[in-house]
């Protein structure tokens, strides 16, 4: 018995073994070997030549996708110079925008920008790169800003004339090149160069005693950075280093050559001011070095280290001169005058220190420990004939946070620290001050606080809380005791269905030792996508947003010096939203129409409507290529300033290759 | 005795078994065997260059820089047999990124920046299979609504139609100081980069540019408001902090009232009609040129 009972035990231990296949090698090593045979460079070289690059290989490698379109306009009803100040597209052809890419090996470039053809935002981004040689970014845009609006700087206003003396139609070209040398490297040398420049004319108001000018002013400025240094990369820390320099120039002038009767209706002393000839030059030469050093190390693995430390030592020279000629009157001497010509040179510097330092522990996996020093250091040393040392400027900002997060669980977060804000300020006193400078301070003290739940994958709500109480603040308008509430959340109710907002909400309410300034606001947004069936034929995408804000703050009217009250109230609600329906999707072809837009009401102060709906029909023509047809409507009202609204119908048709 | 040879036997096959291994790696030929669709995006990836480049010590094996050995998974093909970043806490997740991104240099400030606090995931933004187009409503806007909101008013900056993006004055990676706002050149206020004219130093500097910023007048995303000033006339603006009252204990800087101005005349309502140069003067001590 004892022996049939050992083989049937020996028996049954090796039935239950699977049998080894030989002829079969093991599910890895399957694997690898049919990975490898696959990967043979002899057999893709074999597929080669067999087969010359078909057009899958060629979408792989190019990638393509370009908007060509023309847009016209119905003309603007209302006021066409806010209009531009708004919006201020225009008619034409256009290249909408385009995103190409190409990738080969090593190489690999990307191509991207939007608006050009006279569109007031136009930018381009171009990146090339080929492994473990260079990468090159260059970036260039170009934004034409116009603005002049007839409420904004005008006061002739209540004599029905509409038009700012505050008025600009200008370009700004900005170009950002970078090149990296040996990206992956442990040593990667890289420089950059930025050109920054503004160009344009407009109004402003050349001031005498007594009456301002409108007149004409055009400007001219220019900035090139130029930058270059080393990043070094280990495994445990990298650090930067980077040295550059500005040159700043500036030619902003100010001319007229006509009669100029001024702001002033009536004449002053018996006499009518004017001007007649004006020539107010503005040449500023400024330039910069600086000095930027940043590391960030892993010495242990629980243990973060970072820290910044930057210096820079701007620097302006001016030539000013001014001619003009009409009739002018001195307050002081209460003398009139016909010519006057000015010269003045100024000059100042401003060297400004930065520098931070940030510490991170992980004593546990579920324990972080934050405390981070930041300081911020800058004086003005300004120098011009006889001008005294009171226009002198300092400012000391420092600030010291510590923080600690916990993962009591791995769906809970817990966070709790302290922020110290401390710093001192010297500024020059008004006009009417008995001293010639102010010094003024800062001090406050910052509970911190929040909390993490991440319920499911599909379910998180994050909030945070800072509750502040200063001694010191620097100006009227800061914050002094405050509380800020943030929370964010987001559900996906259904595969198809996700769910977000976010409340935002700032308490600010002076002590009584303080200016009384109370300050409220609040803001609530709730946004969904909708993509049922994975979004094949319909895509919805809302979002509402509530907003307000009260303050109130006590002032003093300089005519009368009495207290009055100064009260601002702001509500306003956002909706924004783009449904897209591929429509009929059995069909063989598949047009996309997508409705949508903005919707911004606001009452309160200054009452206003805004609307920015669109509607866009795209429609495959062939392969790769689509036609598309858009219409927009931009209609703005103002309720206390209507002379301001405007409103006007785009459509835009155009082809889409991608 | 026979109690022992039981035991011996029932133990048997215990110990016949193998021990069950530890992953080991497979290299990306496997992975892409199964996840061909996936590899061929990532080849246009950046992250591409960790399967060409043995910096990084994954040469031939990038899938597994991130996803770890993929020797079970692959035996298996069960999701749960392989790391899934997307599915781990945020600092999990973070600590696989930083295993190369960590000493980037825009990440200095990124321990006391809002998103690792907040425990905002590298992959919450980043697509790290192939790259993402650049759309920074859909990309920052499902996190910051309110924000985006704040851009459909009429005076902003030009952010749908491409003219600026989120990251222009934002370093989503962290910055020391508040809201994570980016520097220009070395330690400039990031707004700077584009309005260079504002930049000075001026001999005559007003304070509170250099000291709170732009936006201690101005809504820097949108406002209803001209110039996206935080208040509608500009009287207004000046006035909030050009007015100290009396009896005051805790005085500020630039209180004191500058001048008896008479400010039922609409000449001198507008105060930027004559302070001209609001921002800062090279000449006029009180910014009049």
């Amino acid at each position: 018995m004892k022996p049939a009972l050992l083989a049937l035990l020996i028996a049954g231990v090796l039935c239950a073994q699977d049998k080894p296949a030989p002829e079969k090698p093991a599910p890895q090593e399957a694997a690898k070997e049919e990975a490898k045979t696959e990967a043979k460079p002899e057999a893709k070289a074999e597929a080669k030549t067999e087969a010359a690059p078909d057009a899958a290989a060629i979408e792989r490698m190019f990638e393509i996708d370009l908007e060509v379109g023309a847009r016209w306009q119905q003309n603007v009803l209302g006021n066409r110079d806010t209009y531009r100040s708004v919006v201020n597209l225009g008619e034409g052809v256009r290249v909408m925008n385009w995103d190409a890419r190409f990738h080969k090996d090593a190489w690999s470039a990307t191509s991207r920008g939007a608006g050009w053809g006279g569109d007031p935002s136009e930018w381009l981004n171009f990146q090339l790169e080929r492994q473990k040689y260079f990468r090159f970014n260059a970036d260039h845009r170009n934004t034409a800003y116009f603005n002049s609006l007839p409420s904004f700087a005008n006061p002739l206003l209540d004599r029905g004339i509409y038009a700012s003396q505050r008025a600009f139609d200008t370009h700004r070209k900005l170009t950002d090149l970078q090149v990296d040398f040996l990206p992956g490297a442990k040593l990667i040398p890289f420089f950059g160069f930025m050109r920054d420049r503004g160009f344009g004319r407009g109004t402003s108001n050349f001031v005498a005693d007594s009456n301002e000018y409108p007149v004409l002013t055009n400007l001219n400025d220019r900035t090139n950075l130029y930058r270059g240094g080393v990043r070094l990369e280990l495994k445990r820390m990298h650090a930067t280093l980077e040295q550059g320099g500005i040159q700043f120039n500036d030619d902003q002038n100010l001319v007229n050559a006509s009669r100029n009767l001024g702001n002033r209706p009536i004449p002053a002393l018996g006499q009518t001011l004017f001007l007649n000839n004006l020539l107010q030059a503005y040449q500023v030469d400024g330039s910069s070095i600086y000095t930027k050093a940043l590391m960030t190390a892993q010495p242990v693995g629980w243990l973060d280290v970072s820290g910044a430390f930057q210096y820079s030592r701007p620097k302006s020279d001016v030539n000013y001169r001014q001619e003009n000629d009409g009739r002018f009157v001195d307050i002081d001497s209460l003398l009139f005058f016909n010519t006057q010509s000015i010269r003045l040179v100024s000059a100042a510097r401003q060297p400004h220190t930065t520098g931070n330092l940030g510490l991170e522990l992980r004593p546990y996996s579920s324990v972080r420990l934050m405390s981070s020093y930041v300081t911020d250091r800058l004086q003005s040393e300004p120098t011009l004939a006889n001008t005294p040392l009171a226009e002198r400027l300092e400012w000391n900002y420092n600030q010291h946070q510590t923080e600690a997060i916990v993962e009591p669980t791995h769906r809970i977060t817990l966070r709790g620290g302290y922020r110290y804000v401390w710093g001192d300020g010297l500024a020059r006193s008004g006009q009417l001050s008995l001293s010639p400078t102010e010094r003024t301070e800062l001090k406050r003290h910052v509970a911190l606080g929040g909390a993490g739940f991440r319920a499911t994958d599909k379910a998180s709500l994050n909030a945070d809380v800072e509750i502040a109480r200063s001694d010191r603040v620097m100006f009227r308008t800061s914050l002094t005791d405050y509380e800020r509430i943030r929370m964010r959340g987001r559900y996906q109710l259904l595969t198809s269905l996700r769910l977000y907002g976010t409340v935002q909400i700032l308490n600010n309410s002076n002590p009584p030792s303080f200016n009384r300034f109370e300050f409220k606001s609040h803001q609530t947004a709730l946004g969904l996508q909708w993509m049922p069936s994975g979004g094949n034929t319909i895509q919805m995408t809302g979002e509402y947003s509530r907003a307000a804000v009260k303050s109130e703050m006590d002032y003093l009217i300089p005519q009368v010096l009495q207290s009055a009250l100064s009260r601002y109230r702001e509500n306003t609600h956002t909706i924004t939203g783009l449904v897209q329906w591929r429509i009929a999707a059995g069909w063989t072809w598949h047009p996309t129409l997508a409705a949508g837009g903005s919707l911004y009401l606001t009452s309160g102060t200054r009452p206003t409507d805004y609307y920015q709906p669109v509607v866009r029909l795209n429609t495959p023509v062939v392969s790769h290529l689509d036609l598309f047809a858009e219409y927009r409507y931009y209609g703005l009202t103002q309720q206390i300033y209507h002379f301001e609204g405007f409103r006007t119908h785009q459509g835009a048709v155009g082809v889409r290759i991608h | 005795m026979r109690m022992l040879l039981v035991i011996i036997l029932l133990g048997m096959p215990l110990v016949g078994q193998e021990k069950k291994a530890a992953p080991e790696y497979m290299g990306t030929a496997v992975c892409q065997g199964c996840h061909e669709e996936l590899f061929q995006s990532f080849t246009k990836s950046p992250h591409y260059r960790v399967e060409t480049d043995a910096k990084h010590g994954f040469a031939e094996k990038s899938c597994e820089s991130c996803h770890g050995p993929g020797s079970a998974h692959a035996e298996s093909a069960t999701p749960s047999d392989i790391r899934n970043p997307l599915r781990l806490s945020a600092p999990q997740s973070n600590r696989v990124c930083l295993g190369c991104h960590l000493n980037q240099p825009s990440r200095v400030g990124a321990i006391r920046g809002g998103h690792a606090r907040n425990q905002v995931a590298c992959t919450s933004c980043h697509s790290v299979h192939k790259p993402k187009p650049r759309n920074y409503v859909a990309n920052c806007g499902t996190c910051h609504v309110a924000t985006v909101a704040q851009f459909q008013r009429p005076y902003r900056h030009k952010l749908q139609e491409g003219g600026i993006g989120c990251v222009d004055c934002h370093n989503p990676h962290g910055r020391l100081l508040t809201n994570a706002l980016r520097d220009v050149s070395s330690n400039e206020p990031g707004c700077l980069r584009c309005h260079g004219d504002k930049r000075g130093p001026f001999a005559f500097e007003h304070a509170p540019m250099r000291m709170e910023g732009c936006s201690a007048c101005h809504e820097s995303h949108g406002s209803s408001n001209p110039r996206m000033l935080t208040r509608p006339q500009v009287s207004q603006q000046c006035l909030e902090c050009h007015s100290n009252l009396a009896g005051v204990a805790s005085p500020t800087t630039g209180g004191i009232p500058p001048a008896f101005h008479d400010l039922s005349n609409p000449r001198i309502r507008s105060c930027t009609g004559c302070h001209v140069k609001i921002h800062g003067s090279h000449v006029n001590r009180t910014l009049l040129r």
